[in-house]
């Protein structure tokens, strides 16, 4: 009897089933493949992952120059990305990376022979001088004095905060005494002298608001999610004091008219889905609207490409006379006197700081 | 192109080879199967259980001392509510669960004060506990951070042991109708070892969570990468309320970190509040303590969450509750 099917295959069978087996083998290479290389999430879960780059010893130098000093390291250099921030400053993390962190260096340094007591230092790369400045700002303390040799630094009984350039800088103090926090000093200026920037004070957005009864040193980059609304991005704020009230202003450069009022009509959609009340009285600035927020007032309005306002403001009074000064500012800044825009925002000198 | 009748033996040939191979590629599955998930750290994956350390069926209590020297605090607090012999029996083996989370001198308020830590350590040791230890998991570097906290050394001094965490000390551990705490890596061999705990917490402003305090501390226990919990941190410490029944927490707000916790770093973000709170029920601590950073339980989420799991009651008041002013 003659067989059903032909003992040889014909030579279409045997191509395919050739392909069928080729792609079989490269499943199977690659699944060997894949197998040497696990998932970087399984790999962070390990502990021993925990520590890995923080004691990374690619780079011992110190990381600040100690040059005449009289300090010596305490302890090796630590380096942090924005994967392993968390590791050094847990929760904290949070506010940097928002703010566009790049990496952190940090090391402790102790006066030679005197290991009891000790700096560290950590430098915040933020990428810009506007990053820096924000983490700065937003993290001043109320009673600190500033730094008369410093530009744009802070001191408090046993520390000092900086921002130079593109970098942040905070000095941890194991206590106020006077000779550590002199050798804090040095070290401030050592770092300042090597890593260039501004000599005076810089204050991002500085031209943005206008100087009558603005408080000395309360100016603000928040530079994401500001007031809670996550579209309020780069906001600037400064504090007054008007007729014995504080107050706290706002401002946002966008980029166009259209975009200003239209941040300006949902941040003010959003209080409203919120809870808050359009107050009964308007304020007498055009287009501005002045919402009840519990027992605080917002006033919101857009001036050319600008967003602006008054942040929970406890007297509607004092804010009215704040928005109304604000949007003159801002109206000048967008009319037909104003300066270019690349002035508008850029780095100037802070007076009230030298 | 005609169809030919099917030869017996060719077909059975066919048939075998064909089986063969779908045998063998089969096999070869099996074989490279691997039916559990990559492990997320080495060791055997065994249930892991926690006991419960809590005093028993006793009411809750807690009591609220004011006053500056921790020392005195802590020991009048402890005697307001019947002694430490009331919490550690005598032959018991108890572990001081105390933030040592940053590399940081004891005065800025980061870490537990090493001032509390040894006061603590006697009280355990004066009510006949066998073996004392003080541990956490910091997420800087372990020998550092119990090194320049100051708490190794107070530890030690008073009599007890330290155990800084190591990779083998950790277990997987899901927790029961947990969400995020699920196969997660715990430093279990100290939980294990030890008859009571005792958890020793500052009081901080913490940017993610809004407060650090008795609950926010267990966070310590855990391994790996857990700072994917911050997305939901308000979940996990309700997770970790529920994970850990204590004997009793101690909450330093004698000085309060006020602003830029969980870290502080300078001085001035520190105020003086005067406050210790010792309570069988953590819940209960950290409402009561919410004060000392101006904030009520209700702006806490994780509080309320915490209560809501059943891991106490944010109505302190309700509790025995005993009010002194140490001398």
């Amino acid at each position: 009897m003659k067989p059903a099917v032909p003992k040889k295959p014909g030579k279409i069978e045997t191509r395919l089933s050739m392909a069928v087996l080729a792609v079989l083998v490269a499943i199977g290479v690659g699944v060997a493949l894949r197998q040497f290389r696990i998932s970087p999430a399984v790999l962070a879960l390990r502990p021993e992952s925990l520590h890995e780059e923080a004691g990374s010893p690619a780079d011992r130098a110190p990381i600040i120059d100690l040059k005449e000093s009289g300090m010596v390291p305490f302890s090796p250099p630590e380096r942090f990305t924005p994967d392993t921030l968390y590791e050094k400053i847990d929760g904290r993390a949070d506010l940097y990376l928002a703010a566009g962190f790049v990496s952190l260096a940090t090391q402790r340094f102790a006066p030679d022979h005197a290991h009891d007591r000790w700096v560290e230092v950590f430098v915040y790369d933020m990428g810009t001088q506007q990053n820096a400045f924000s983490v700065f700002s937003m993290q001043r303390r109320e009673t600190a004095r500033t730094d008369r040799q410093l530009p744009n630094a802070y001191r408090t009984e046993n520390a000092l905060f900086m921002a130079r350039g593109q970098y942040y800088l905070e000095w941890i103090g194991t206590d106020g005494t006077p000779p550590l926090q002199e050798q804090i000093g040095i070290l401030a200026r050592r770092f300042s002298d090597t890593h260039g920037g501004a000599d005076a004070a810089v204050v991002p957005g500085g031209r943005l608001f206008p100087e009558a009864g603005l408080s000395a040193d309360s100016r603000q980059l928040i530079t994401a999610n500001a007031f809670g609304y996550e579209q309020l991005d780069n906001i600037h704020t400064a504090g007054y004091l008007i007729h014995g009230v504080r107050l706290t202003a706002f401002v946002s450069e966008r980029k166009n008219a259209s975009a200003a009022a239209a941040l300006a009509d949902s941040y003010r959609q959003t209080l409203i889905a919120y809870g808050a009340d359009a107050a009964a009285a308007p304020p007498a600035v055009d287009g501005a609207a002045m919402l009840q927020v519990f027992d605080t007032m917002e006033i919101v309005f857009s001036r050319g490409n600008y967003l602006a306002g008054v942040h929970e403001a406890t007297d509607p009074t004092a804010a009215t006379i704040l928005a109304q000064r604000l949007a003159e500012h801002l109206e000048g800044l967008t009319g037909p006197h104003a300066p270019p825009p690349q002035e508008i925002g850029e780095a100037e000198e802070n007076k009230e700081q030298q | 192109m005609s169809e030919t009748a099917m030869d017996r033996r060719e077909f059975i040939r066919r048939c075998t080879r064909a089986g063969v191979c779908v045998a063998a590629a089969g096999s070869l599955g099996v074989a490279f199967y691997d039916s559990r998930a990559p492990a997320a750290i080495p060791g055997p994956t065994a249930a892991l259980t926690l006991p419960d350390y809590s005093v028993g069926p006793l009411p809750g209590r807690i009591c609220i001392a004011r006053g500056v020297d921790r020392k005195r605090l802590v020991r009048q607090a402890f005697a307001a509510l019947g002694g430490m012999q009331a919490f550690v029996n005598p032959g018991e083996r108890v572990l001081l669960k105390v933030n040592a989370a940053f590399a940081s001198p004891p005065g800025l308020g980061a870490t537990t004060h090493p001032d509390l830590v040894k006061a603590v350590v006697r009280l355990c040791l004066e009510a006949g506990a066998k073996k004392v230890t003080v541990t956490d998991n910091p997420i800087n570097d372990p020998a550092s951070c119990f090194a320049l906290s100051g708490i190794d050394a107070a530890a030690r001094q008073a009599g007890a042991d330290v155990i800084v965490p190591r990779q083998s000390l950790f277990q997987r551990f899901s927790l029961t109708g947990g969400r995020l705490v699920r196969d997660w890596p715990v430093l279990a061999a100290p939980l294990l070892q030890a008859d009571r705990i005792i958890g020793l917490a500052p009081v901080k402003d913490h940017h993610r969570s809004g407060a650090s305090m008795t609950l926010k501390n267990w966070y310590g226990l855990l391994g790996g990468r857990r700072n994917i919990f911050h997305q939901d941190v308000h979940t996990l410490i309700a997770e970790l309320a529920v994970m850990i029944r204590p004997t009793v927490v101690v909450l330093d707000g004698t000085q309060s970190m006020i602003t830029n916790g969980p870290t502080g770093g300078s001085l001035s973000d520190l105020k003086p509040t005067g406050t210790l709170i010792v309570s069988t029920d953590p819940v209960a601590a950290d409402a009561a303590g919410a004060a000392l950073l101006g904030k009520q339980a209700q702006d806490l989420p994780f509080i309320a969450r915490a209560e809501k799991a059943g891991a106490g009651t944010t109505d302190y008041r309700a509790l025995n509750l005993k009010e002194i002013k140490a001398i």
